[in-house]
């Protein structure tokens, strides 16, 4: 083991987090910004909301294992 | 066949040695060290796209090759850890299914515009994320039930709405 198994868990949450962090402001920009050509861009739209929906997938989640510890 | 040797398809083809080292780690008890592997091939999916652009080599085949080695080395691993009980094992045979019916979809996009081409698809990227984060949750039992059901759902309505625009929808001129 290269760090303890703690210390790997926190590693793990600051990273899901910084992702998420990330993730929301990069597709939040994205959606914001294609809202106005939602149908001609129809592609990348859906692939903002679903980048933005596993995003709350993916906090749900982190939230879930800490309060069940 | 020597055409598609090329710097751009060479990193692509270097993400499969972090198979056998993901596995080696794990069988030694060494997770943080599998864990590394999967960034590692993560990482080096960054560079394929870099190298394509900065060699001048891009390709339909090297877009393919692409998409065929994330659902290879991402499918494999997560296939290993429900093997090895990490993660449970009928969402990942969904996930993996799933997959196999993508690339399926491709091909048949392929087909219908008659080259090799890659279907892109910004939604499905962001699952094959997931999918990375999903082998690291499995690796570090942080809710891998959760995250395992929650991730064959988001891709499985991606799925239909790929398959939708590969195989129904008008194809681009």
């Amino acid at each position: 083991m290269i760090v303890s198994a703690k210390v790997f868990l926190w590693f793990n949450t600051a990273m899901v987090l910084g992702i998420a962090f990330i993730s929301t402001w990069w597709d939040g920009r994205l959606f914001a910004r294609l809202w106005p050509e939602r149908n001609d861009k129809h592609d990348e739209f859906f692939g903002s909301i679903m980048g933005l929906c596993i995003v709350v997938i993916g906090l749900f989640g982190i939230i879930r294992h800490h309060l069940s510890l | 066949m020597y055409k598609y040797f090329n710097p751009a398809n060479a990193i692509t083809f270097s993400r499969f040695f972090t198979l056998p080292a993901f596995v080696h780690f794990w069988r030694e008890g060494q997770p943080q060290l599998a864990l590394i592997m999967v960034m590692l091939c993560g990482f080096l999916d960054l560079f394929d796209g870099m190298a394509a652009r900065k060699f001048n080599c891009s390709s339909g085949f090297g877009e393919f090759f692409d998409a065929a080695a994330d659902g290879i080395c991402y499918g494999f691993m997560m296939a290993y850890l429900a093997y090895v009980g990490a993660l449970p094992w009928l969402p990942i045979v969904i996930i993996v299914g799933l997959g196999g019916v993508n690339t399926f979809g491709r091909l048949m996009y392929a087909k219908r515009i008659g080259r090799t081409t890659n279907y892109r698809s910004w939604a499905m990227e962001r699952v094959v994320a997931f999918t990375i984060y999903l082998i690291g949750f499995g690796i570090t039992q942080i809710q891998p039930e959760f995250y395992s059901w929650a991730c064959a759902a988001v891709m499985g309505f991606i799925l239909i709405h790929d398959l939708k625009r590969m195989l129904v929808d008008p194809v681009p001129a």
